[in-house]
């Protein structure tokens, strides 16, 4: 059935003011007489029809309900949200016209609602113009054409120059001033009065008023304005009366004496409950503020160019939120009084206040994260996101601070480290495409993420899109965990497999769950074979109870492995010695699920150690049999040939004559041999390795002392000068009895072999080097020819001199003692020039 | 006529014991020589309350017991504090006289074997003082 409202609007100019007027969420016709209804395509649109809008939506609308000028209605939409529309009734015949406007609106809406005051201004008869300075985008309405006597379609297409071309060029260059001037900040609104070429060819002086609306990183956007030819201003007041009353919205209009000329319905319902204005001045339509009250009383009085606020009215039962605007507006150059504009905000600030706390509680959970969270609205603009992405995108602190960002923030790479652009998810989830589970990475100098993406579309209470929402998060960690685990696991196969060491799992009771090669070699089974035993079978009985003891503790958690020594029986039958290491894993609840054990094969180990022993108790017996023999030697020997010296004595005494005898001459001087040696043999013989126990300490300087005075009378008669160089406090850790030989060994040798050439000299001096004292005895006697005797100088029954009493045992003698107290000797010497001994001793 | 002692030898080595007395009968040392084999013998005489020795000659190394078994019990006896202890041994082990020295005053000398004629006489000097 086609709409007669087509024929209603060519009918009758008022019934398509109408239309433009209030229509414009939609137009409901409604023949009275019939009840047929139809509603137009806007309506449906609006509703979320794609198609008509079903009968049966119509026709609840209940044709009494409209009989009052202004009402409300709820019309069901698509997806069976209620929406509210403020209806105005135009009665044309006997059809019943209804305008629809939208109560409530969102963002998104806003640029039909653009759309819906640029057909208001046109249908105001305004010559009105939009220019996007930014951009260049220039809309022009019918009348600004109109004015200049043109028609719309042949200022087509619109841009800058269609008004520069038509302005004289004199005018043009003052216009463009002027307007540097607004954009500056230095006049509130641009006016200008210029001279435009009309399409009759004559030059017309032109009124033009603009004002930047919108601004852009710091730049003017939008600027918005009309003109009209000046002769006509008169009717401009009356112009905008009609406009003021038309606009949606609560705004009054007063003259300069603050009395009330124009207002809207709004304005009424806003302040005086839709009833009719019964007051004339401004002051009493509106609540007493002292803040509104001077703020009119500024702008008229020039002081300030708007008054913008948002004023809390306390009230006994309720707060009420407005927002005020109130701007002058000017006759001719002078202010001819004031525009107000109230916004009700209770509703909104109600809701903002539930958000704002909702949002807190939100914006606390999601702060803290390790979860970003990133919502944009349909225009890519990032509008909320928390902490975790202002983090990882360095993104302003909050999305409400600062430039706009925008999706192209929030760069994300494909795994392969290719970022994204056209691809990016919330691109994507914009187009209706989904997102979940996507993996993404981010780079940064610190780091790199994988991060697991899933993304939801945002909609307003009407169903629409109004944004997207996104969260990633961070794999990072549990990739690197897998990672970890993939690789352990594939080093311990590898390992496993060609470990030099046998390696085995095995159950809790005992058998065999996997083994390597190595394992089998050791013990003489093939792989099948020894699946099919458990280790308690092959253990070397006497080795079984300590495994089992060990193995039970490690299953209790009492320790966590356990190595031991034991034997196993190999396959044919010999015993193998073995390592044994053996440790546990358990599940995440900490129960056993099976041991590793590690066996390193000890036999061929064991059997060289066996040999090694044997060698050592060898080398130990003879070494205690030398010690005996050495014993034997030097006490049991001694005894008989002290005996023998004695006997020898006694039997001289008796028989005097014998002395004269040759054989008991040289039976006693065997006899006194005998006893040096052995006497020799028993220095060698007590000489043992010391402990440092067993050493005292003694100064140095008063042992050397006490054996010169020992010896003072052999010191005298050889004339040797000797000289202690060797301070008191310096004192050394030794047996006193080796370190008392040792001085009588070098002073005796040295005056034993003094030279006779010149006076003998012996001297005694000490230093500390690291841990020893060096002792340095140096003569200036027969010294030793190095080169000839120095490697047998320290040994046994050497002697260099062919001197008289040369025995070649004391050098033997001191340097044992010396090693045996931790110490060593060293010598330098040169024939017929002096020997030095350095004999380093532990000091005290 | 010079001061003769009683005297006891304490010593396993015959040897040793004879010719120890055929010195001191020579150097007319002795009043009375009692000789014995080990310290436990030694110890039994000296607890039989008779006439006390005035000098001993004891050896170290000696079956059943000792020279140093025989000094650790030597050394307890208040009564026998006024014997003169020589201790002859054929050791030359230089910790056989350190350990000797620990003993103190209780022990007069001590002389490695074999004793010689101008041994005895410096012992004879030296209880007569």
């Amino acid at each position: 059935m086609r709409s007669p409202l087509y024929q209603l609007i060519q009918k009758s100019e008022a019934c398509f003011d109408f239309a433009q007027n209030h229509g414009y969420d939609g137009i409901i016709l409604l023949n009275s007489i019939t009840n047929e209804i139809w509603a137009n395509a806007r309506l449906a649109d609006v509703l979320g029809y794609k198609e008509d809008i079903p009968p049966a939506i119509l026709n609840r609308i209940n044709k009494t309900h409209l009989e009052k000028k202004h009402q409300d209605i709820d019309i069901l939409s698509k997806s069976g949200k209620s929406i509210a529309f403020k209806v105005s009734t135009f009665q044309q015949d006997t059809f019943q016209i209804l305008g629809l406007q939208q109560k409530t609106k969102n963002i998104d809406q806003i640029d039909q609602r653009i759309l819906a005051i640029r057909s208001l201004l046109t249908s105001a008869k305004l010559a009105f113009w939009e220019w996007n300075i930014q951009t260049g985008e220039v809309y022009l309405s019918p009348f600004w054409a109109q004015e200049l006597g043109y028609r719309m379609e042949e200022l087509q297409p619109f841009s800058v120059s269609t008004w520069s071309e038509l302005a004289h060029p004199d005018d043009a260059k003052k216009c463009e001033r002027l307007l540097q001037e607004h954009f500056d900040g230095h006049s509130l609104i641009y006016e200008s009065e210029a001279r435009m070429r009309h399409r009759n060819g004559r030059l017309i002086w032109v009124y033009d008023q603009g004002k930047v609306v919108s601004w852009k990183d710091d730049q003017p956007e939008w600027m918005i304005g009309f003109h009209q030819q000046i002769s006509e201003r008169k009717n401009q007041e009356e112009v905008l009366k009609t406009f003021i009353r038309q606009f949606p919205a609560a705004v009054a209009m007063t003259n300069k004496s603050l009395d009330i000329l124009s207002y809207t319905q709004e304005w009424l319902e806003e302040f005086h409950a839709g009833q009719e204005l019964s007051v004339s001045k401004i002051a009493e339509s509106i609540p007493h503020i002292p803040a509104i009250t001077e703020g009119i009383e500024r702008i008229i009085n020039n002081e300030i160019p708007i008054f913008e606020e948002i004023i809390r009215e306390e009230n006994s039962f309720q707060d009420n939120w407005r927002e005020w605007k109130i701007t002058p507006w000017y006759d001719q150059q002078h202010i001819g009084g004031v525009i107000i504009q109230v916004s009700n905000l209770n509703k909104l600030k109600k809701l903002e206040l539930e958000k704002l706390q909702y949002f807190q509680y939100m914006a606390m959970i999601c702060a803290n994260l390790p979860v970003a969270m990133i919502a944009c609205d349909t225009r890519g603009r990032l509008t909320l996101y928390n902490d975790t992405a202002r983090e990882w995108f360095h993104l302003n602190e909050s999305a409400e601070i600062g430039e706009p960002q925008f999706i192209d923030h929030i760069q994300l790479n494909e795994l392969s480290g290719d970022q994204i652009f056209t691809d990016h998810p919330l691109r994507k989830l914009l187009r209706n495409e989904e997102l979940k589970n996507r993996q993404f990475t981010i780079q940064n100098d610190q780091y790199k993420r994988t991060l697991k993406a899933d993304g939801i579309q945002l909609f307003n209470e009407l169903g629409e899109i109004i944004g997207v929402a996104m969260t990633l998060y961070d794999m990072s960690d549990s990739i690197a965990t897998e990672n970890q685990l993939r690789l352990s696991e594939q080093t311990f196969k590898n390992s496993f497999k060609k470990a030099p060491i046998g390696m085995a799992l095995v159950d809790l009771d005992g058998s065999w769950m996997r083994v390597n090669s190595k394992i089998c070699k050791i013990l003489g089974y093939s792989k099948e074979e020894l699946l099919k035993t458990n280790f308690q079978q092959i253990t070397h009985p006497d080795d079984l109870d300590s495994d089992l003891y060990l193995l039970n503790e490690v299953k209790l958690g009492k320790r966590k492995s356990y190595e031991l020594e034991k034997r196993y029986i190999h396959k044919t039958g010999k015993i193998v010695s073995v390592i044994l290491s053996v440790s546990v894993v358990r599940d995440p609840q900490k129960n056993p699920l099976f041991y590793i054990s590690q066996l390193t094969d000890i036999s061929s180990l064991k059997a060289s150690s066996e040999a090694l022993k044997n060698v050592l108790e060898i080398t130990q017996k003879q070494n205690d049999r030398l010690h005996n023999f050495a014993h034997i030697v030097s006490h049991n020997l001694r005894s008989h040939t002290g005996n023998i010296s004695m006997l020898l004595d006694l039997l001289l005494s008796q028989y005097d004559q014998l002395r004269q005898e040759e054989i008991p001459q040289m039976l006693l001087t065997a006899s006194k041999q005998l006893n040096e040696t052995i006497s020799h043999l028993n220095e060698v013989a007590t000489l043992h390795d010391t402990n440092e126990d067993e050493l005292e300490s003694l100064g140095l300087s008063s042992v050397i002392e006490k054996e010169l005075h020992n010896i003072n009378a052999y010191i005298k008669e050889t004339k040797i000068k000797i000289e202690n160089k060797v301070a008191p406090d310096v004192k050394v850790l030794v047996i006193p009895a080796y370190l008392e030989s040792i001085i009588f060994n070098f002073v005796t040798n040295a005056i034993k072999y003094r030279s006779f050439d010149k006076a003998p000299k012996l001297s005694f001096r000490s230093k500390y080097i690291n841990s020893f004292v060096m002792l340095e005895i140096q003569d200036n006697g027969l010294g030793i020819d190095l080169e000839k005797h120095g490697h047998k100088l320290f040994g046994m029954y050497k002697t260099f001199h062919k001197h008289k009493e040369a025995r070649g045992i004391g050098l033997f003698i001191t340097k044992n003692q010396i090693e045996a107290m931790g110490g060593k000797i060293e010598v330098e010497s040169t024939p017929n020039i002096g020997t030095t001994f350095k004999i380093f001793l532990k000091h005290a | 006529m010079p001061k003769t002692f009683h005297t006891y030898i304490i010593d396993d080595d015959p040897v040793f014991i004879f010719g120890l007395k055929f010195l001191l009968n020579m150097e007319n040392f002795a009043q009375q020589i009692k000789t014995f084999p080990n310290g436990e013998e030694a110890i039994a005489e000296l607890q039989k309350n008779e006439k006390l020795p005035e000098i001993i000659f004891l050896d170290l190394n000696m079956p059943v017991m000792d020279g140093w078994e025989f000094l650790d019990w030597f050394v307890l006896q208040e009564k026998l504090a006024p014997i003169a202890i020589y201790v002859t041994s054929s050791s030359i082990d230089p910790r056989d006289l350190d350990r000797v020295k620990k003993y103190g005053s209780k022990i007069r000398g001590y002389h490695h074997k074999p004793l010689r004629k101008e041994q005895i006489d410096n012992i004879r000097k030296q209880v007569e003082e």
